[in-house]
Order: structure tokens, then C-alpha cells, then sequence
């Protein structure tokens, strides 16, 4: 598959995937600005963010546009559009099969220009205090902040949309500056996949970009230097008639590690959670045989600036038992050849099944410049080239140490 | 009665830009309410474990080592029967070293036909752990606010069960699903049972046929089935039904049912969802949370097969009142010729859209020839069902929309 990844001299970074078989068109576009953004200085000023703020103005991008309400502009269009927000990054994207060129500049003005009144904010925020209203009801709120707070020292951000109290709060001119300051070429990322004439897109992104003569803003960002070690190594919470659950949650520096390397890393963990935590591994079955759990582990890892958060889930109240079995599994890595060759067998299928879609080739390869920093695709090459010796060699250098045990569990059943 | 009959000649669809073979098994059995547990605990025991791999972890091995990238069971009910679709991917033939595709579709079928049995049924401990594993599943659900509230609407609407089935009703048919019952369907509705199959991908039909009727062999040259079940449930009152909860947000639902509703109503129905629920019209939610601003989301059901739709949404007590008169100016909009007219125009657009879209998709071709093939409508019969559809008979159908109820759980005290 025909691939760009470029920089333009504002700093937009911009990869294309070209697939000429796909007549829809797909553009994201992605502002590395989040929830977790602590605040930053301004001439001289320090500005603390208030939790809630990236997703109220995501709302607000998108409700007040220079095209009005971009949601209602589009589906006029035919064109699927909506926005995101994350920890780190704030997304807004289009599909678009009848004029996605033409959208693609809407999409660009839409995200970069807003035009917030007073006014409106106040009616933006009635369904985002909604959503909040709704967050309250979900089942596994408590054990998720839980699970965060026990990870980070700096805590407060476990959530995306903040309190209802917090989100009233916000004003317009917080709005405006943030997005004024966050939402600069420099810190955008353009994504996109289509089959059209990739010179003739590159221009009209530089044009676009030009005639809004955004003027950079100079800044620095206030970064909580989050600690490598957890904020608590353990705590229970009541299950209030709930399912009950244990989590071991482990923060793992990846400092040392280059970007290519990460990239790998990234595979090896996914070979290691499947090989020691799947349905049929040895831990599944000691804890299906002595009555812990009847359900699959979950198992995930993610990873932030300087470390890795590695996550073991279990729905059991044996939080003690699940500690020490979990803990064995990784104080003594183990390796199984044959597995490790069939996994790898499977990931080159992966690899080559990503050509059927372009969209499937678009995403990991974003994720690897903007998580990883590594400018390539993954290539069957890479796949080939996994061996035991590099994935042993991988894990001996991360740092197991650091983890917190989290439980919700019948109040009974507490020590 | 409809009847159709269909061939059990395997459907061929070959591309050659796929790197992979998609296949498609479909088996009718009948529909009775007390067998809705055991075709979830067979997909779990089918899916889990085989005569040649009757432990979990060496059954994950094989399939990867038969590079089997999907494997799923699911079913449909509709009317008087239930449709069992098992679908599975493999990659073309020799796309890597080592790999035979003849290997991994004899696997398949020696998973599908050959599965782990102990004195003639399926094994007590491992059924039972599946068995408990869906169950745990079901009740951990019980208390969020969407099954408390869906629950006591089936309870309100449609206690015989006949159209929406509640949380309990399949908690307790689980339970009664044993080893031995669950054997007997599976052997009688799919390993005795004749299927209509399709095949799709990247193969040479030659080979293909000798493959299927060596690892997917048919006893019988057809299969029929009653291919109209249009059922309406009894007409009544509008009843107004509002209780207490414990939840932060108040649950709403209005359901509406057709009057005198017959199968030439159908395309009536679903085009009157498309209006209030999709694409630029999209009238429920866009009044409620775009002009009103009373929610966060809202979603309408529809069920054409019985004539009715759902609205439900989850919104501050205080605005209950108003959403509920919003729901319904949004309907008597609809009378207005000019409006109705446009919506109508705006919603032919979008379908002709989504024509598109799918038919940008790899498996279009595939999806329509199944769903055409047992009775479902594809995107193609909407926009030529719709194109003759005036705003005269549209406003006929309109005057025969009758509120049956509205079901109101207000939020908790506290909140």
C-alpha cells in the first residue's frame, strides 16, 4: 500500500495511505491535547486546565464552527464525522465517499477555527453534564478510578469529562486560550486514507493551512512529572452487591527503550499477556480449578510517556491468592518456542491482512508515530525477524517492581 | 404462508484481490424460548474444545496454527425459526510457507462435526464452566440502569415474551440448559441438520466443490423455510407507566405500535425509523439534544416485523415532561406536506449513499447474496422500496402511529 508521512513547514504532521481500490475517503484529524494536559505558561503566566475541559471543548468545536454546528453540516453532506477525546489526543474525523476533498478543508477549518459566544456555551454544556450524569451510573466507575489512583500519584485526571460542578466552571476566554494554544499546526496530526491524487491533497492541505494564517502562539506546557512508582500498593473497595473484582496493575519505565524498540515491545507484550494470561494458560486453569474465577482474564497494557501500565484483571474476590499467582508469573518469564513461533506465524497474517483494508494499515501505523515515535510502518519483515532471544532479552529489561493491587469485594470479605 | 426453498450447493463468490476465504454456514432450527441459553453455551463449547483438542489451551494452538482468523457462531430468530450463521475465515491457500488451506478447512470441520463428547455428551465440568461463565455474564448486567429499565418494559409491553425476551427469562433458560439437552439440539440442528453454505474470497471453484462436499457433505438438495412471520402484538390503551429508581439519570421510553399493521407496511415502518433516527433527518435526537439540549444520546428501536418502534433515552428528571412533547411534536411534524416531503428526499439521498459506501466494501457482494437469500432486506431493496413510497401514503401510515406507552424510571431521590 502507497504510503506519505510528511511535515509541513507549520508542523502539521501529515501520513496518507493510499488505496486506489476505495472510493471513501477517511481523514482524522488528531490534536495532541487531552484530558491529562495539566496547564502551561503563557506570557509569563501559569494557567492550570481544569478536568473537563478538552472534552467540553471538543463539544464546542464541533457545535460551534465557522460552519455552525459541523455535526449538522456534515450529515447534511452524507459525510460521517464526530470527535473524541482522550487522555492525551483529541480527535475529529470524516468518511466520506461523494467529496471528501472538499470536507477534508472543512474538516481542517472546523477544528482549527471555532467562533465560541458566551451564549451557546452554556447550552453546550447541558448535554455534557448529561453525559457526566450517565458516567455515575455505569457499573465499573468506582473500581476504574480506583485502579487509577492507585497507579498515578498524580491522580486527579482519572477521568475524561470531569465533574458537573468543574465543567460550569470553564469560561469562554479558558476555552479560547486553550484552544488557541493547544490547537496550533504544530501540535496537529493529520491522518488519512484515499485513493485520489496524493500531491494534489498535500496542496490543498498546505493551502488550507495558509489561508487561516494562524500565527504561532509561544508557550510551555506544564508537565506533572509523573513518578515510576505507584501511588498505593493496594486497596479495597466495597462491592455494594457489584461484581467483584481484583486487578493487578504494574508501572513499568520504558525509558531505555528506543523507539523501534517500543514498537517491538509492543508486539512481545501482546505474545506475552496471550501466552500467560489466556483462556488455557497455566494461571487460567489454577484459577478455574480452585474456584477463583469462571470468567477469562482480562489483560491489556497501555503505554504513557515514560512507562507502561500493564493491567491483570480477574472477576474473584481471592485477592490475595490472585496477587501471589500473578506475581509468579512475572518473576519467572516463561518461554515456550513452539507458542512463540505460532504467534508469530499469526502476527505476519495480521500483517498481510492489513492490505485488504486500508484503514487497517492507516491506524497502527499512526499509533506507531504518535505513541512510539517511530516513523515506519510494520512490515512482514518485522514479524520475521521476532525471536525468542530478543522477546527474553525484552522483557529481562523491564522493571516488574512497581505494581498496586486493587479489589472490590463484598465488605465481609475484607482483611 | 411464505415458503422458500433453498439450495445446499455451496454459493460461490470468488475475488481475487482478497488475500482471504470467507465461508458462511447457515442452519434453521426452530425457535422456542427455552432453547435461547443453549446456542450461546454451544458457540462456548464448540469454540473451546474438540475431540482432538479437548483442553482449552491446545485448541487456542490449533487454531492458530491453522491460521483460522475468524470463527464465530451467531443466530437470528425470526418468527417461527432461528437461523444458526457459523462463519469462519482462513487465508487464501499457500500465502505463507508451510500453510495448506485443505488442512485448516478438514480443522474446521472436524471442530464443527467431531466435538469433545464424554458417553454421548458433551464433557459435564467443561459444559458447566461455560454454562456458568455465560450466566455470571448475564447477571452482572442485571443492575445498570439500561436492563432495569429495558426489563420492566418487555414486563409492561410484552409479558408473554413474544417479541423482546428479559435478562431473567434467559438467566433461567441457562440454567436449565444441561450437557445432555444441549447435545441433543447441537446433533439434531447442526451436525445432522443440512445447511445453505457460501464462499467467498481469494479460491479456484473447482477445488472448492470437492472441498465442500468432502468437509461440509448435504444429505438433502434443499432446505425450505417460512420466510413471512409478521406478528403484531394485541392493540391497547396508551398506558403511562412511571416508577422509582436508584439510578443518578431518569430512563424514558415511548413505544409506538401500527395500527392495523400488515407486511406491505414494512418499508412504511423502517422508512419512518430512517426519519427520526438516521442520517440529516435524524428528528428524535436532533431535537432532543441538538435544538433542546435535553440529553446526551437517544436511541428508536424498530421492530418491522411486528410494527413497532422505541424511543429511549436517559435524561435530568426535570425535563421529562418536555422530551415527551418533543418526542411527539416531532412526529406531528411529519404531517406537514413540505417538511415530510423533504425528509423523505434527504433521507433517498442518504441511502443511495450508504449504496455506495457498501459497495466500497470487500464483502458487499457477499453480505447481500446471504441476507437476500433468507428473507432480509438489503440496502438495495430499502432505496428501490423507498423511491416508490409518496408522502401521501406516507401520511397515511403516519395517522395509524399509535402511542402504546411510555415508561418512565425517575432518578433517585439524591440525585
Amino acid at each position: 500500500m502507497k504510503n506519505y508521512f510528511f511535515t509541513l513547514d507549520n508542523g502539521l504532521q501529515v501520513l496518507i495511505v493510499q488505496d486506489k481500490n476505495k472510493k471513501n475517503g477517511f481523514a482524522e484529524l488528531i490534536t495532541k491535547f487531552g484530558s491529562k494536559t495539566e496547564g502551561f505558561i503563557y506570557q509569563g503566566k501559569k494557567h492550570s486546565i481544569s478536568l473537563g475541559l478538552a472534552h467540553l471543548l471538543e463539544h464546542a468545536i464541533i457545535e460551534e464552527s465557522p460552519l455552525g454546528n459541523a455535526a449538522n453540516y456534515f450529515k447534511a453532506r452524507y459525510v460521517k464525522f464526530n470527535g473524541a477525546t482522550g487522555n492525551d489526543y483529541t480527535r475529529f474525523y470524516i468518511s466520506d465517499i461523494l467529496d471528501f476533498e472538499n470536507n477534508l478543508v472543512k474538516l481542517i477549518q472546523v477544528v482549527n477555527q471555532p467562533c465560541f459566544s458566551e451564549e451557546c456555551l452554556k447550552e453546550i454544556k447541558k448535554p455534557v453534564i448529561e453525559e457526566i450524569r450517565s458516567y455515575e451510573d455505569r457499573l465499573f466507575l468506582d473500581i476504574s478510578k480506583t485502579c487509577y489512583e492507585s497507579l498515578h500519584h498524580f491522580h486527579h485526571r482519572w477521568n475524561h469529562c470531569g465533574s458537573i460542578e468543574e465543567v460550569e466552571n470553564i469560561s469562554i476566554e479558558e476555552l479560547n486560550l486553550v484552544h488557541r494554544i493547544f490547537y496550533q499546526p504544530k501540535n496537529q496530526f493529520l491522518k488519512i486514507s484515499y485513493a485520489g491524487d496524493l500531491d494534489k491533497i498535500k496542496q490543498l492541505i498546505i493551502d488550507t493551512y495558509q489561508k487561516m494564517e494562524r500565527e504561532p502562539v509561544l508557550y510551555e506546557e506544564i508537565v506533572l512529572m509523573e513518578p515510576l512508582s505507584v501511588y498505593q500498593k493496594k486497596k479495597v473497595i466495597p462491592a455494594k452487591g457489584k461484581e467483584e473484582l481484583v486487578y493487578v496493575l504494574f508501572k513499568i519505565p520504558t525509558g531505555d527503550f528506543t523507539p523501534k524498540e517500543l514498537v517491538r515491545l509492543s508486539f512481545y507484550i501482546s505474545y506475552f499477556l496471550k501466552e500467560n494470561f489466556s483462556d488455557g494458560s497455566h494461571i487460567y486453569k489454577e484459577f478455574i480449578e480452585k474456584k477463583y474465577t469462571i470468567y477469562s482474564l482480562e489483560k491489556s497494557f497501555d503505554f504513557e510517556k515514560h512507562f507502561m501500565i500493564l493491567t491483570i484483571g480477574v472477576f474473584s474476590s481471592f485477592l490475595e491468592e490472585i496477587k501471589i499467582a500473578i506475581l509468579k508469573c512475572f518473576q519467572q518469564i516463561h518461554v515456550n518456542e513452539e507458542t512463540f513461533e505460532l504467534w508469530k506465524k499469526e502476527t505476519m497474517i495480521d500483517l498481510l491482512l492489513r492490505e485488504e483494508d486500508p484503514l487497517n494499515y492507516l491506524h497502527p501505523y499512526a499509533d506507531n508515530i504518535l505513541t512510539f515515535h517511530y516513523e515506519k510502518p510494520d512490515t512482514l519483515l518485522d514479524a520475521e525477524s521476532f525471536s525468542v532471544e530478543e522477546y527474553r532479552d525484552f522483557l529481562n529489561r523491564l522493571d516488574f517492581s512497581e505494581y498496586a493491587v486493587v479489589g472490590r469485594i463484598e465488605e465481609e470479605k475484607h482483611e | 404462508m411464505e415458503r422458500k426453498e433453498l439450495s445446499t450447493k455451496p454459493n460461490f463468490i470468488v475475488n481475487k484481490d482478497l488475500n482471504t476465504v470467507f465461508f458462511c454456514l447457515v442452519f434453521k432450527a426452530p425457535y422456542r424460548l427455552e432453547d435461547i441459553g443453549k446456542i450461546d453455551v454451544l458457540r462456548q463449547y464448540l469454540f473451546n474444545y474438540s475431540k482432538e483438542c479437548p483442553d482449552e489451551s491446545k485448541f487456542r494452538y490449533a487454531m492458530i496454527k491453522y491460521l483460522v482468523i475468524h470463527f464465530t457462531l451467531r443466530y437470528r430468530e425470526a418468527g417461527e425459526n432461528t437461523y444458526i450463521y457459523i462463519r469462519f475465515s482462513l487465508p487464501k491457500d499457500k500465502i505463507i510457507e508451510g500453510y495448506h488451506f485443505e488442512e485448516s478447512l478438514d480443522f474446521i470441520s472436524r471442530t464443527l462435526f467431531d466435538p469433545f463428547l464424554v458417553n454421548g455428551k458433551f464433557e459435564r465440568e467443561r459444559f458447566n464452566r461455560e454454562k456458568d461463565f455465560l450466566y455470571r455474564g448475564a447477571i452482572e448486567t442485571t443492575p445498570s440502569i439500561y436492563t432495569v429499565s429495558f426489563n420492566r418494559v418487555i414486563e409492561l409491553l410484552d409479558p408473554k415474551e413474544e417479541i423482546f425476551v428479559k435478562k431473567s427469562t434467559y438467566v433461567e433458560a441457562l440454567k436449565k440448559t444441561t450437557e445432555e439437552n444441549c447435545y441433543t439440539y447441537y446433533n439434531t440442528w447442526i451436525k445432522e441438520n443440512e445447511c445453505v453454505s457460501y464462499v467467498y474470497g481469494n479460491f479456484e471453484e473447482e477445488k472448492m466443490e470437492k472441498w465442500m462436499k468432502t468437509y461440509f457433505p448435504q444429505k438433502k438438495a434443499s432446505l425450505t423455510f417460512n420466510g413471512n412471520y409478521f406478528e403484531c402484538l394485541p392493540s391497547v390503551e396508551t398506558e403511562i407507566v412511571e416508577e422509582e429508581g436508584t439510578f443518578r439519570q431518569t430512563a424514558l421510553y415511548m413505544v409506538y405500535d401500527i395500527l392495523d399493521y400488515k407486511k406491505e407496511d414494512r418499508f412504511l415502518l423502517l422508512l419512518l425509523h430512517d426519519l427520526l433516527s438516521s442520517g440529516e433527518n435524524d428528528l428524535i435526537f436532533n431535537t432532543l439534544r441538538g435544538e433542546n439540549r435535553l440529553v446526551y444520546s437517544s436511541r428508536v428501536t424498530v421492530k418491522s416485523y411486528h410494527g413497532l418502534f422505541m424511543i429511549e433515552t436517559y435524561l435530568n428528571i426535570c425535563n421529562k415532561d418536555k422530551a415527551i412533547n418533543l418526542v411527539k411534536e416531532c412526529l406531528d411534524s411529519l404531517q406537514n406536506e413540505d417538511f415530510l416531503k423533504q425528509a423523505m428526499e434527504k433521507n433517498l439521498k442518504g441511502v443511495e449513499v450508504d449504496l455506495l459506501r457498501k459497495n466500497d466494501t470487500h464483502h458487499a457482494l457477499i453480505d447481500d447474496k446471504i441476507t437476500k437469500d433468507f428473507n432480509h432486506i438489503t440496502t438495495e431493496d430499502v432505496y428501490k422500496a423507498y423511491q416508490q413510497i409518496t408522502t401521501k401514503s406516507m401520511k397515511a401510515f403516519l395517522k395509524r402511529v399509535h402511542l402504546r406507552l411510555i415508561y418512565v424510571l425517575k432518578e433517585s431521590e439524591q440525585s
